[in-house]
């Protein structure tokens, strides 16, 4: 089974990559090794990396991907997909499947134990994120907040809420700040908004599409109504006029005998 | 042969000629209409096909009733026709 991307392929043997191919090639693995590691220790990580990939089920990364709702073609590889999960910080599970939040523990190196609750494998996934991932993910949520209390700060509490119509409506703009950072977050949600936008004027265009051609029926309908109309009175004058000479000449015919 | 009669025949070519020309001639155009296979050609022939199948012929009713009176009586003006 072929888990390499063909932009990224390893060369025939691993262990005969320069340190910095090998750096690279991780990279595109989704790891994130340090510069000053040693070329053995890389090997060892790139070699574990690529039997988890082996591993892991695709359809599991594509659901993560897709609960991430980051753009991807349907016929990714694990490889990509790896690489677009590790760049995400989720915090926040709800809504992701079961064997989607195994993949992406597992990529956050978390062992998977028997019978454990889902709520602690959220939070060990969480753990594993990192430190700094944590901080910075506390300092998206603060920031977050800021910009959604900015944002909806016309919004009473007491005002009627409706229930969210889908699930991207339920993602807050601090949930996605947390996820992405002030500018990815803002992005997603313009993103969101500018395809709603582009959406409800297209059924507008539909519609107004169908209102036309709905008009040029009814008045073809019309038209050949009154076509047929006309045609049906020719036909009757045409008769009326057969009718009159069959007279005369009827006339004519009984004059002569009489004569 | 009187002149009435010359009228009579020549009247009866010039129409028949008239009326035969003027269908034939409806009929190609119809046909070269009908013949493209063109898928915008195609659309439209099918959709003037639907536009008659669904002219209501009632509407019409007593058009055609005028006209089958008026048939029945050129018919019985031809059968009080003598033979010539």
């Amino acid at each position: 089974m072929n888990t390499h991307d063909s932009s990224a392929g390893p060369s025939p043997s691993l262990s005969e990559l320069p340190l910095d191919e090998l750096v690279r090639y991780a990279e595109s693995l989704g790891l994130d090794l340090p510069a000053d590691i040693a070329h053995g220790e890389a090997l060892t990580a790139v070699r574990a990396r690529q039997e988890l990939l082996l591993e892991l089920d695709r359809d599991a990364l594509l659901d993560v991907v897709i609960w991430l709702r980051v753009p991807v073609q349907q016929s990714a590889g694990r490889e990509q997909l790896a690489r677009i999960i590790t760049r995400q910080h989720p915090a926040h599970f709800d809504g992701l499947s079961d064997r989607g939040l195994h993949a992406l523990a597992r990529l956050r190196g978390v062992t998977l134990r028997d019978g454990e609750p889902r709520t602690e494998l959220e939070r060990r996934t969480r753990k594993a994120d990192g430190w700094w991932a944590r901080v910075r993910r506390t300092q998206r949520s603060v920031l977050g907040s800021l910009v959604a209390r900015l944002v909806t700060a016309s919004e009473r509490d007491d005002d009627y809420q409706f229930l969210p119509e889908d699930g991207l409506s339920a993602r807050t703009i601090k949930r996605d700040i947390e996820q992405s950072g002030l500018v990815g977050g803002v992005a997603k949600r313009l993103r969101g908004a500018a395809d709603d936008y582009v959406r409800e004027k297209l059924d507008e265009i539909e519609r107004r599409i169908d209102r036309k051609l709905d008009e040029i029926d009814r008045r073809l309908g019309e038209w050949r109504d009154r076509e047929m109309s006309h045609r049906l009175r020719i036909l009757k004058i045409t008769l009326l006029v057969t009718i009159l000479v069959a007279v005369l000449s009827l006339l004519y015919d009984y004059f002569r005998g009489a004569s | 042969m009187t002149l009435f009669e010359i009228y009579r025949r020549l009247l009866f070519l010039a129409v028949g000629v008239y009326a035969v020309v003027r269908s034939v001639a409806f009929i190609w155009r119809w046909e070269l209409a009908g013949r493209g296979a063109d898928r915008t050609e195609s659309l439209l022939r099918r959709y003037v096909v639907s536009l008659l199948v669904r002219v209501r012929a009632l509407r019409f009713w007593w058009e055609f009733v005028q006209l089958a009176a008026l048939a029945a009586i050129l018919v019985f003006l031809l059968k009080l026709h003598r033979p010539t």
